[in-house]
């Protein structure tokens, strides 16, 4: 599962593609690689992501996994504010929660706010809106995956008669609308250095040509 | 949360919600994620000792034998159920540090140095085992049916990749259920307000290759005096 965001920059020609995915049931991936640098940047080509060790019904081990690809610029270029500027919510002497507002510690955020909804959510209390479209599309696939396990067939992602490799990459950087083409067709790619890299004169150009 | 109470009664939809985070045999959340392979810890930290690895709400323990290679087995000894945490790797697999019953990775038990020689009754106990491989650097198990003859491994691409150097980090172990942390991928909305997610500035000598109206979607944060610009 991949999702994406398209957010508006100013210009209406120009939008801001962020995608994350998700291969069933434990690995997630984030942060690949960004378009708007010149062809042979790299530094901004880490690789995030993970899987979880599930434990039982109320624990898991997070197992981070990130591909470092050398740069030819040596400080890093990241996501978030400067660090001069985090942590900005002055925390009261009186405060005595775990997290008192932003404080720039991804880590930090997730865990408090996740923890915040209960070991085993009360999922029937919630009232799901519009921007939760991707959490429902994703209890869908989950859903079917225990239907298809139910009527004795395999799920979504297991395939017994291939042993290959599960491409789940991600993409951030800005695309021209005319460009812009949500779907497997034309999913911006960070596989090998494949994907939107612009040159100097706002090409297109490629890694590797795409084949 | 409102005060409106949840509906009552069993629609397919709650029915689903209830299904959704079990993990355990059984249930239908932990049937279906018994047909997946699931890491059981890093290759670098399996060495010479047997680790206690609960997995799926099942209670096991991982090993390396003399030769090298990992097994998982179920952590009580089907002697007298003590535990094979505390069991010796042995050349051919591990041995209960009690009364010395003795299992290949295949839960097969190869000794039982108290009974009489002449006693088949090794040959008699198969104990809680599942299928382990190794690859790029994780003790991988999968733990569904037939597992004799599992699905292949599902590779994970950037773990194999040959463009840069992956690094894994484990042991951070987090106390709710896992389908908390999953829909957060599912949920990227949520980055822009509880990580205050915006673009920082660029280095001079990028800056002839960027398309700068990126900038202007930055999100005002209350906390600061202007808009963050970088």
């Amino acid at each position: 599962m991949k999702t994406v965001s398209v957010l508006d920059t100013g210009d209406p020609e120009v939008k801001f593609v962020n995608t994350w995915s998700i291969a069933m049931p434990i690995h997630w991936r984030f942060s690949g690689i960004r378009s708007g640098f010149p062809p042979d940047f790299t530094d901004e080509r880490q690789e995030g992501g993970g899987m979880i060790r599930i434990i039982d019904d109320t624990h898991f081990e997070l197992i981070r996994y990130t591909l470092f690809r050398k740069g030819n610029y040596p400080w890093p270029f990241t996501f978030g504010l400067p660090p001069e500027k985090k942590g900005t919510v002055e925390k009261k002497p009186y405060d005595k929660r775990k997290y008192s507002g932003w404080e720039g510690v991804p880590a930090l955020e997730d865990l408090v706010l996740q923890e915040s909804q209960g070991d085993i959510p009360e999922r029937r209390l919630e009232h799901l809106a519009t921007s939760d479209r991707g959490v429902i599309t994703m209890r869908r696939i989950w859903h079917k995956a225990m239907e298809d396990v139910a009527n004795g067939k395999d799920p979504k992602g297991v395939d017994r008669h291939q042993n290959g490799m599960l491409e789940v990459d991600t993409f951030h950087g800005h695309v021209k609308v005319n460009e812009l083409k949500i779907g497997p067709e034309n999913m911006p790619s960070s596989i090998e250095g494949r994907g939107l890299i612009r040159d100097q004169n706002g090409k297109l150009v490629f890694a590797r040509e795409p084949s | 949360m409102s005060d409106i109470e949840p509906e009552s009664g069993t629609s397919a939809y709650q029915k689903l919600l209830g299904d959704l985070p079990g993990t355990g045999p059984g249930t239908k959340g932990g049937e279906m994620l018994r047909r997946y392979w699931h890491p059981v810890c890093l290759s670098a930290n399996l060495k010479d000792v047997s680790i206690a690895a609960r997995m799926l709400c099942e209670d096991l323990v991982v090993f390396r034998d003399g030769k090298g290679r990992p097994g998982l087995l179920g952590i009580r000894c089907s002697h007298r159920l003590a535990s094979l945490e505390y069991g010796q790797v042995r050349e051919d697999g591990l041995m209960c540090s009690y009364h010395g019953w003795r299992y290949d990775s295949q839960g097969r038990c190869i000794d039982q140095p108290l009974e009489p020689c002449d006693s088949d009754l090794k040959s008699k106990i198969r104990h809680l085992w599942y299928p382990v491989e190794e690859w790029e650097g994780v003790v991988w198990t999968y733990m569904g049916p037939a597992k004799e003859n599992p699905p292949p491994l599902q590779k994970i691409d950037v773990l194999a990749r040959t463009d840069g150097e992956a690094k894994l980090v484990d042991g951070d172990i987090w106390n709710y259920n896992y389908l908390n942390w999953m829909e957060n991928f599912a949920d990227m909305g949520y980055s822009v307000i509880l990580h205050h997610q915006v673009l920082r500035d660029l280095p001079e000598e990028l800056k002839p290759f960027n398309d700068y109206s990126i900038k202007n979607w930055m999100p005002y944060h209350s906390n600061l005096s202007k808009p963050a610009t970088g």
